[in-house]
């Protein structure tokens, strides 16, 4: 049974310092760093791993991944936006880094439209309700009816506090009308672990996983990955 | 890499949004576009 559904488009774009010029003729002289502001082995990593391997092909030049998670993406991008706007160091973000960061935050710790240089969108996916295997929904309006009468012992999960995951999830249940409790981990990577063993209720997940693998995961999963692969 | 990201599950914008000039314009509307709905739910991290 499929009880997973596509809720909003997320976007995953590469950003270099504010103030980077077009490069010298000769650029790049060496390699290259790519910021992922999430850990190793999430969805933004995968993607991340893949375009760094064929931009060192194509460039000649090493383009290095390096994780630097913390406050839902914010670390990593603000260790970008300070970096030297020299074409050396780049930042892998997304819809938490430069769009949820700038209202989450009183203070955020770089503006997402001035500190950066645009460089592309890379590549847009979809946000998935993930609930765990032995959920008593089967459809959405099942799911939104449930979570109005058991709100108080339901629980939710994401890749950390401010996190798109999060976001998500709290303008999910805003919609529903509904206040569920948070429980943040350390990347979407461990909170999908604990639905498969069913310690909590949802997560606001986004597609990031080959078909094939899907197969050791909730059935729901290996559906959204056929669904998607065949839009 | 289009075969791989397809396998993800990821989607490759059309070529007209994998520009400089469009990401200058879609960060500012992205940000304006989810104001509204982050403001209602009161979500903060301060």
């Amino acid at each position: 049974m499929n009880r997973t559904m596509i809720a909003a488009a997320l976007a995953c774009a590469l950003v270099a310092p504010a103030g980077a010029q077009t490069p010298a003729p000769n650029w790049p002289t060496r390699p290259i760093t790519m910021v992922v502001p999430f850990g190793a082995g999430g969805p933004i990593d995968l993607v991340g791993r893949l375009l760094a391997q064929r931009l060192s092909e194509m460039l000649g030049q090493q383009v290095i991944i390096e994780n630097v998670g913390g406050a839902g993406g914010m670390t990593g991008a603000a260790r970008v936006a300070k970096g030297a706007p020299d074409g050396s160091v780049f930042l892998f973000g997304n819809q938490g880094t430069h769009t949820f960061s700038q209202m989450l935050y009183k203070k955020p710790l770089y503006n997402a439209v001035t500190d950066f240089a645009p460089v592309t969108l890379v590549v847009t996916n979809a946000k998935l309700l993930v609930t765990r295997k032995d959920f008593p929904a089967q459809t959405l309006g099942e799911f939104i009816a449930y979570a109005k009468a058991n709100q108080a012992k339901m629980q939710y999960g994401s890749a950390g506090a401010g996190s798109a995951t999060h976001v998500t999830c709290v303008l999910l249940n805003n919609a529903i009308g509904v206040d569920i409790t948070h429980v943040p981990y350390r990347g979407t990577g461990p909170a999908m672990q604990d639905i498969i063993a069913g310690r909590i209720d949802y997560l606001c997940d986004v597609i990031r996983r080959r078909c094939r693998r899907c197969g050791r995961i909730p059935s729901r999963c290996w559906h959204c990955c056929r669904r998607s692969a065949a839009r | 890499m289009r075969e791989r990201f397809k396998a993800i599950g990821v989607t490759i914008p059309a070529a007209e949004r994998r520009t400089p000039e469009y990401l200058t314009k879609f960060v500012p509307a992205e940000i304006a576009r989810w104001a509204g709905p982050i403001k209602a739910s009161g979500v903060s991290e301060d």
